[in-house]
């Protein structure tokens, strides 16, 4: 570290130029968006009902998504956090999974276990439970591909905090309810945070697992992003306008948690 | 009430293997070198270390009996620790902190506070009720730490290395304070050093321990001679 800080070694000019090289990279296609967005009619994109309803079902959808993977998420996190390392190597790398897979192949794989055809299909069916071409497989679909975010980001919040106060915290008569909603949660509260928002904006944002799994269907499985796909192949303009408010909604959940929780989410 | 402990545990490569009896109301200093056990003895006390066999019995209770698959758990037993690195919450204030315990044994939040002040008062720090333990000097912390383990009134009071985090200058000072607090705590007091004047200045009977195992025990006039 010591002999790049120097900021005059040839190194750290290079360093600067690749590293630029990137930033323009990620910036010019934002920049390039905001100029060609069609100001002068973005007030009747917005108003239109399919675009309402996109939003309008991509909030629900992210949010009732987040509501399960906090509830199923958290217990998940905290037992790994409290598994010897060398164990929970074997159950991260299947909560993470998620992260890396094609959001198609998760689609794909969702499919096999509810989709009618599916493991689970005979029983769904039987109890006339359908996924597929339903807002729930939307939510099933936002669920799988975001869950990791908060998990992982909740058990290495987990991991930092200091086992010792757990213990203070009993001999002083606390029992395991009160250590975790005085003790634990409290100290938590920025993990959960930066958790929550990057599991809520990616499920937001889901696009391939949606759309192979639920379909496409306008006010059911239609969320703005899967809208966004098929404005595009007619309205390229309306595509713009959609895309951009994700790009703000997106860009603003980053913004207020970063300055909220002083750490980069 | 008197403390009975007989126990055996494993940690690692290093064993505790120690057997005493300690009378109600006694002060007994548990001294030896760093790595001797000393820690994990109080922990063991506490109910915050896994022992593989025996008995901790405290008067009518038992805490621990291996043989009988009795564990009590550290909320059951009637102890107040001073962690030797303190363990403050470091999300609660000052006067939170000190109502922890309280709270945690089912008394009011109003009388629980009122409680919290006098002890803050008592040790001279009723002005940094409502700052954060990190906001404070190492004394200051070490008192509220102090005053934490008393709040609960427990039977049973572990002192581990209560001067180990102050400084120098401040050690006359924060000891004659301790022994102050001390001196009006009825219960049994177990107090964790390597420092065997500190040992004499306010206990009746001390423990050596050595690698895990009692070396010697006795008065702690013996330490004199």
């Amino acid at each position: 570290m010591t002999m790049l800080s120097s900021t005059r070694s040839p190194l750290t000019t290079l360093f600067r130029a690749l590293a630029g090289i990137l930033v323009l990279f990620l910036l010019l296609p934002l920049i390039a968006a905001t100029l060609r967005l069609p100001w002068g009619s973005i007030g009747r994109y917005l108003s239109a009902p399919a675009f309402r309803e996109a939003l309008f079902l991509s909030f629900l959808v992210s949010t009732i998504a987040l509501v399960l993977v906090v509830l199923l998420g958290f217990p998940l996190a905290w037992i790994l956090a409290h598994m010897k390392e060398g164990r929970a190597g074997l159950l991260r790398t299947l909560v993470t999974l998620p992260m890396v897979l094609p959001p198609v192949v998760a689609g794909v794989v969702l499919l096999s276990a509810f989709g009618r055809e599916g493991l689970l299909g005979p029983l769904l069916g039987l109890l006339q439970i359908q996924i597929p071409f339903h807002m729930s497989g939307a939510v099933l679909a936002a669920t799988f591909v975001s869950a990791p975010f908060f998990v992982l980001t909740v058990e290495a919040g987990l991991r930092a905090l200091d086992p010792g106060l757990d213990g203070a915290a009993a001999t002083l008569g606390a029992r395991d309810f009160r250590i975790l909603t005085r003790i634990t949660i409290p100290q938590l509260i920025p993990s959960l945070a930066s958790g929550a928002a990057l599991s809520w904006a990616r499920a937001l944002g889901e696009f391939g697992a949606t759309i192979t799994f639920a379909g496409n269907v306008r006010g059911r499985t239609q969320t703005l992003p899967l809208a966004v796909y098929e404005i595009l192949q007619t309205d390229y303009d309306g595509a713009m306008v959609a895309s951009f408010v994700l790009l703000a909604i997106s860009l603003l959940v980053l913004v207020s948690f970063r300055r909220k929780w002083g750490r980069g989410a | 009430m008197s403390l009975a402990v007989d126990i055996r545990a494993q940690r690692g490569t290093f064993t505790l293997d120690v057997a005493f009896e300690c009378p109600a109301g006694g002060r007994v200093a548990i001294l030896g070198r760093n790595g001797s056990g000393k820690t994990s003895l109080v922990h063991a006390i506490a109910g915050l270390l896994p022992i593989e066999s025996g008995s901790i019995r405290f008067g009518e209770e038992t805490w621990l009996d291996s043989e009988n698959r009795i564990f009590v758990a550290p909320p059951g037993r009637s102890i107040g620790v001073l962690f030797q690195e303190l363990r403050l919450f470091p999300h609660l204030t000052v006067l939170d902190n000190i109502m922890f315990g309280l709270r945690a044994r089912g008394i009011a939040p109003r009388e629980a506070k009122a409680e919290a002040e006098k002890w803050l008062q008592e040790v001279g720090l009723s002005d940094r009720a409502k700052l954060l333990p990190t906001t404070l000097s190492g004394g200051e912390a070490q008192r509220v730490a102090l005053v934490r383990a008393m709040a609960t009134r427990p039977q049973i009071l572990l002192l581990d290395e209560p001067l180990a985090s102050i400084d120098q200058e401040l050690r006359a000072p924060t000891l004659l304070l301790i022994r102050n607090l001390v001196r009006e705590y009825e219960g049994t007091v177990l107090l964790v050093t390597h420092d065997p004047d500190l040992a004499s200045s306010f206990v009746d009977r001390y423990i050596l321990l050595e690698n895990g195992r009692i070396r010697g025990q006795g008065p702690v006039s013996d330490l004199e001679a």
